[in-house]
């Protein structure tokens, strides 16, 4: 096996024996890792743990995800990490579950909260493309990102709710899931690309060093994307911070935070991040052919010209 | 009291029809709104519902994995309400390989299975997909079918497991894991102050008998195709309209005489076992 490799995501210095090819290398200072990923075993927390749903176990600092088939996590603390796979460590399969449901675990666990995001910068900041799985956000993404807007992370974003000069949005990597059809919509050739798991069409496109923000920006404008069925209930509409504040689908994994003892978390990082951007409530309609006349309109709410 | 009353059927077996009935008899009105239709939802295959319950999205899982995690997810939806919830399903009553049944019997609180005439169910069934009645046909002969799933494309409910027409019949026919109503879609259009009635019960609901013939007015094939003419289906938004007309013995007429012996052929125990065939 190759020696572990330093990385970057969401501003920790990541030292990981998992293969993460996908995350920028670090080129920052010498500090020592914030977050440790090593291969091991991780078993049960035993009769005194608390489950969260079938797959999670909770106890004191500690939280296990299993996946049946694919691999055991154990996160320790907000800096300690061990998988015990199933598969070759060095799968996609592997990394789907740890840049995802334990990627939020860490996120809860030292203070960041995770959104259920992709974010592009525009004008200097970030616009996010919040709502739950299948509405479209990678997509979206990817279509601004073909606008020449950098990408500063798909599907999970980081919120820094307590940075200094207001609240902070953390890269991941550069990196989009897409769907088959969507990737189809887009013009991109899913030829070559990695698959995220072997039987699923969804395919991991890597996105060019000059099409990433790899520094954090302040919030410009948050979208939540809804779907609907009927073009009349279709459309955008203002979301005031009240309003705002109670669409945890905004949030990932907020079940799982609240389990882990992160309410204050969830409602200060909701509340600072909604002070701090619009918000908005687009409703729509399940169509990739309105894709273009959707990414003018929230570039707009950015305060974008029709870029 | 908690739990889920199952509002069960195999696809295109008059389940929406009934669910319009029942959101009549709560409205009190004259009219029913199609695309207000709140009553009898499919929480149970809810995609958020399962990828924050879980803590783990079902868009990077396999099918096994979603259906073996599934009765987890309704046991969650119906402690979490903490009164009855009323939920629409087409999934046959299946046992997963660990032995747990895909929709728990200890999350549940009652349950109606409305059954249609398979060969009624055939012609339907291939207008609604899209398809001819022999694919149709073949979809209902289908041990392990299971809907709503793309490994290419994210769809926006849950993988629904339907079997085969006679498996999700019989499943529900079978006194496991919970009793259930059965009601045949052929009785409910003949008699439908009275089927209705007694669904009602079996649903845990209760209304005088004037709002139920009041819902059954309201809820006229002839009266929803209409609106669906004017203002479309949310729950069909593509692909041609929902409500057909409904017809009891309708397949004469559509089917060919070998597909309908192979309807016969291939589901005659179920079909006896309700009078479908003698």
């Amino acid at each position: 096996m190759s020696a572990p490799a330093h990385r970057h995501l969401f501003g920790w210095r990541l030292r990981s024996e998992v293969p993460l090819p996908e995350l920028l290398p670090w080129d920052g200072d010498a500090r020592e890792p914030d977050v440790e990923v090593s291969l091991g075993s991780a078993p049960g927390l035993g009769a005194g743990a608390t489950a969260f749903g079938p797959a999670f176990q909770i106890a004191g600092d500690r939280v296990r995800l299993s996946v049946p088939g694919v691999a055991t996590y154990l996160v320790e603390g907000g800096g300690r990490v061990v998988v015990d796979p199933q598969v070759d460590p060095g799968a996609p399969d592997i990394r789907v579950f740890l840049l995802g449901s334990v990627l939020s675990v860490l996120c809860y666990k030292r203070g960041l909260l995770p959104l259920h995001a992709s974010a592009v910068e525009v004008g200097g900041r970030a616009l996010l493309l919040a709502g739950e799985s299948g509405l479209g956000k990678s997509t979206l993404a990817a279509a601004l990102v073909a606008r020449g807007h950098r990408l500063l992370s798909d599907d999970v974003c980081a919120l820094d709710p307590a940075a200094p000069g207001g609240p902070l949005l953390w890269p991941s990597f550069p990196r989009l899931k897409l769907w088959e059809d969507a990737a189809r919509q887009l013009s991109v050739g899913t030829g070559g690309l990695e698959r995220s798991r072997v039987q699923l069409h969804k395919y991991h496109l890597p996105v060019g060093p000059g099409r990433f923000r790899a520094e954090p920006l302040p919030p410009a404008h948050v979208v939540l994307l809804r779907r609907v069925a009927l073009p009349r209930d279709a459309g955008p509409r203002p979301l005031g911070p009240l309003d705002g504040c109670v669409r945890y689908d905004m949030v990932h994994r907020w079940r799982l935070g609240l389990a882990l003892g992160c309410r204050a978390l969830l409602f200060a990082g909701m509340t600072r991040l909604l002070r701090a951007a619009g918000a908005t409530d687009m409703a729509r309609v399940d169509d990739l052919d309105g894709l273009p006349r959707l990414a003018g309109q929230v570039l707009r709410l950015a305060g974008a010209g029709d870029a | 009291m908690t739990g889920i009353y199952w509002l069960a059927s195999y696809p295109k077996s008059g389940n929406t029809w009934l669910r319009l009935m029942v959101q009549a008899c709560l409205a009190g009105s004259d009219d029913v709104d199609i695309n207000a239709l709140s009553f009898g939802l499919q929480h149970a295959h809810h995609r958020p519902l399962f990828d924050e319950s879980v803590g783990v999205p079902a868009a990077d899982l396999d099918t096994g994995q979603i259906l073996a995690w599934r009765p987890f997810v309704v046991r969650a939806l119906a402690e979490r309400l903490g009164r009855p919830l009323h939920v629409k399903t087409h999934d046959m009553r299946l046992r997963l390989p660990g032995g747990e049944w895909l929709l728990p019997p200890d999350a549940t609180a009652g349950a109606v299975y409305l059954v249609r005439d398979p060969r009624d169910v055939a012609p339907s069934l291939a207008r609604h997909m899209g398809v001819g009645v022999d694919e149709a046909i073949d979809l209902m002969g289908r041990h392990d079918a299971c809907l709503s799933r793309s490994v290419r494309r994210l769809t926006t409910l849950l993988p629904e497991y339907w079997g085969s027409w006679s498996r999700n019949v019989e499943s529900w026919l079978a006194p496991t894991p919970f009793p259930a109503r059965v009601v045949r879609y052929e009785d409910l259009r003949a008699d439908p102050e009275g089927g209705l009635a007694g669904i009602l019960g079996a649903l845990g609901l209760a209304f005088p008998r004037h709002a139920v013939r009041r819902a059954v007015a309201a809820t006229g094939l002839e009266r929803l195709k209409a609106q669906e003419a004017v203002e479309g289906f949310a729950e069909r938004p593509r692909g041609g309209p929902f409500f057909g007309d409904g017809r009891v013995g309708g397949w004469a007429g559509s089917l060919t005489a070998r597909q309908a012996a192979r309807v016969e052929a291939e589901h005659g125990n179920a079909m006896r076992r309700l009078g479908y065939l003698a």
